[in-house]
């Protein structure tokens, strides 16, 4: 198979066992790439996109600009921290103005759930969806998994638990489809008020206690606690959270086998996770971002390549 | 559509629907003299009458009263105003229509009362307004309810706020009592619903929206029915969502609380399951639950758990559709399609003798309202429906100033094909 599915990367849902394959199989010969002494290739010489991020973002923005200049795109960058709502304009007119400039893809971060399903539906080019609220966050899972890939081989029968804000996570839904569709079991791990209710219906087990998440696992992915996202107090205090979900050496070194930590940043050491965790060699959290440039490059090409077709 | 100017019209060959007349089912000749119903028979009648309605293959139903309608007047004329909303009504064969104060300002006091009693003068459905229960719908004091009910109020509701104060309602439900009118309630404990669209279920996770339990409308409708009874008043809950309501209702009709209460028609349709694709035109409050609550709203429509069905309608410019899931303003633009959507949907579970009591001769017992059946000597207050008629509903045939209707720029079947209101007469 050389062709993704969709036309658009909305998330992780509609995506198949095969495009995944075929985003890792691109990824790895980008990587390569990214470790020569040129790491630019003309694949997307005269493509235009634009990065359209109406919520705060630092680590995914940079990770998609590089990755598309490093294909040879040409990019503007589109930025606000309201939502187009607040200023009077709507997003489709934002992003047809956008597109009015000839522009052929929009990469877009949205506080908004379905924002990009949205967007895909109304205006005339291709979508990738850089993380649209409580929602998805597809290119994030894609590196997660990657990442797993790299450094543990085949997902299948791997455990991998998620940590933290489940309710308020993109990242755990898109994790969640992704590592399934791979054959990995999935659990997910925090305080009762930060799971949804009705979870289970996506097949993963969960658990309220972190050492026992972690003696299940192969795989820890800890979030990020967003203080941000929290319209109201779901538990007492950080102090608390991190007696009872904060990840330590403490845990790990008890253990009698391999296990790989990871984290989608920005990391809040000492908070879920210490530093010494995240220092240490079963973290692989700089290898996801490194990762993160070759995935949204393979991504990239991939979707410029379906429009060619 | 054309409006009928003839002082006597027979509608012939019609199929009588009326549960309470001894003609029911039979096919009968219907003739009307200046508003008022002066001959039914099963034989043809002779009239000298120019305006003759063939209703052969033909439904002939009493009027329909909707209890839940907004008609965005004033404040909100974009939307819609009180004569589209009127003439939107009538073409799906209501005859009456229940006006909701979600207006701005407020529909709360007498004066505001009388402008839509005025208007409704001038248009073929009779308009009864619900004044605001407490001031702006912010839920603390209670309004001049007494006032509004002598200028022609029906009854009193807070719109989709519902009340968060017990003390409040109680208040209301007490005062009510000397002042008459229907106590309506939209069950909701905000707190449990800050910020959701839709309703927490296994369907609604995979779409990352903020999801409400149905513990929001259930927990509120336990203490509203605890308030009720305490009060010993008539309390009305509108558009209930979820199973769980339908059986609290059930036992609290059980016990001889005077509870009553109606379901829109959409959620007797839909689930859930239809925000999956992020179409806000299914962004409605209460919002769509599962499967095993459709079946249990249905079933209540069935046994008479629930009283009535609404057409919830709530006109939404587009402005505030189309936009992203969580930005998008709540409400089905739920009059016009009214007919067909049972028509289509729900005619094989709910029979027509049910479909008229639950929106027609119930509605209007619940209102204090005279029965409207049809009878010789009864105002004509009727409609024919064609069963097999098809239509397009779109901008062309739209008589509503929104289009936020999921069923919008399709073909329909089942439609309206004249609705009479005494002196007022339309045929589509």
């Amino acid at each position: 198979m050389t062709r993704l599915s969709s036309n658009h990367l909305l998330g992780l849902k509609n995506l198949t066992p095969e495009d995944i394959a075929l985003i890792f199989e691109t990824a790895d010969n980008f990587k390569a790439i990214l470790n020569r002494p040129i790491k630019k290739v003309p694949s997307l010489r005269d493509i235009t996109i634009a990065n359209v991020f109406f919520e705060n973002s630092t680590r995914t923005k940079i990770s998609f600009e590089l990755a598309e200049k490093r294909l040879s795109a040409d990019i503007v960058n589109f930025s606000s921290s309201n939502s187009s709502v607040t200023k009077g304009e709507t997003l489709i007119d934002t992003v047809n103005n956008i597109l009015s400039m000839k522009v052929d893809m929009v990469v877009m971060r949205h506080p908004a759930p379905g924002a990009s399903q949205f967007l895909a539906k109304h205006v005339n080019a291709q979508i990738i969806n850089a993380g649209d609220g409580t929602h998805e966050h597809p290119t994030q899972a894609l590196l997660d998994a990657y990442s797993i890939r790299e450094r543990r081989g085949s997902l299948k029968g791997k455990k991998v638990v998620i940590v933290g804000d489940i309710l308020h996570s993109r990242v755990a839904l898109s994790n969640i489809y992704c590592l399934q569709k791979l054959g990995a079991e999935v659990a997910v791990c925090g305080p009762p008020t930060l799971i949804p209710k009705y979870i289970d219906a996506l097949g993963v087990s969960i658990t309220h206690n972190l050492r026992e998440a972690i003696e299940w696992c192969d795989v820890v992915n800890m979030l990020r606690i967003q203080m941000e996202r929290q319209d109201t107090k779901y538990f007492p205090s950080l102090r608390e959270y991190t007696m009872q979900y904060g990840l330590t050496m403490e845990h790990l070194s008890k253990l009698d086998k391999e296990i790989t930590v990871m984290h989608p940043g920005p990391i809040n050491r000492g908070v879920e996770i210490s530093s010494e965790v995240a220092d240490s060699d079963h973290s692989i959290i700089l290898n996801q971002v490194e990762n993160g440039v070759a995935v949204r490059m393979a991504v990239l090409y991939l979707l410029a390549a379906q429009k060619e077709g | 559509m054309g409006q009928l100017s003839d002082n006597t019209i027979l509608i012939t060959r019609g199929t009588l629907v009326d549960p309470s007349s001894d003609l029911n089912r039979q096919t009968v000749d219907i003739l009307i003299e200046k508003g008022v119903i002066t001959q039914i028979s099963k034989k043809p009648i002779r009239s000298n009458s120019e305006t003759v309605f063939d209703a052969k293959g033909s439904y002939v139903l009493p009027g329909m009263c909707d209890l839940r309608c907004q008609l965005k007047d004033p404040g909100y004329e974009h939307k819609e105003d009180i004569r589209s909303g009127a003439a939107a009504a009538a073409a799906s064969g209501f005859t009456s229509l229940t006006i909701q104060p979600a207006t701005d300002p407020v529909i709360q006091n007498k004066s505001q009362i009388e402008y839509i009693k005025q208007i409704g003068e001038q248009v073929l459905p009779d308009l009864l307004p619900i004044g605001a229960t407490t001031i702006d719908m912010a839920g603390q004091d209670i309004t001049e309810m007494y006032d509004m009910r002598q200028a022609g109020a029906v009854g009193f509701s807070n719109g989709d706020n519902g009340y968060q104060s017990s003390g409040t309602l109680t208040r209301a439900l007490l005062y009510g009592k000397q002042v008459g009118g229907l106590i309506m309630s939209h069950a909701l404990d905000a707190d449990l619903s800050v910020g959701a669209s839709v309703n927490e279920s296994a369907v609604t996770i995979h779409t990352g929206l903020k999801q409400q339990p149905d513990l929001a409308e259930t927990s509120q409708i336990k203490k509203e029915i605890d308030i009720a009874a305490y009060a010993d008043a008539s309390m009305h809950f509108s558009h209930i969502s979820s199973a769980k309501s339908v059986d609290l209702i059930r036992k609290a009709k059980k016990a001889g609380i005077k509870i009553t209460c109606d379901v829109s028609i959409w959620h007797l349709v839909y689930t859930d399951n239809a925000i999956l694709s992020y179409d806000t035109n299914f962004k409605v409050t209460p919002p769509f639950r599962g499967e095993k609550d459709r079946k249990a709203l249905l079933k209540g429509i069935i046994d008479g758990t629930i009283d009535a069905i609404v057409s919830d309608h709530n006109p939404q410019n587009i402005e505030n559709k189309q936009v992203e899931f969580d930005y998008a303003r709540f409400g089905i633009n739920g009059l016009q399609s009214f007919y067909a959507l049972y028509n289509e949907a729900l005619a094989d579970t709910i029979d027509l003798e049910t479909f008229v009591t639950r929106t027609a001769h119930t509605p209007r017992r619940l209102l204090g309202l005279n029965h409207n059946s049809i009878a010789k000597g009864n105002k004509a207050n009727l409609w024919v429906a064609n069963p097999s008629a098809k239509w397009s509903y779109n901008k062309a045939s739209n008589l509503s100033k929104s289009e936020n209707n999921p069923l919008f720029n399709t073909e329909l079947t089942g439609k309206c094909v004249l609705t009479i209101n005494g002196a007022h007469q339309i045929s589509y």
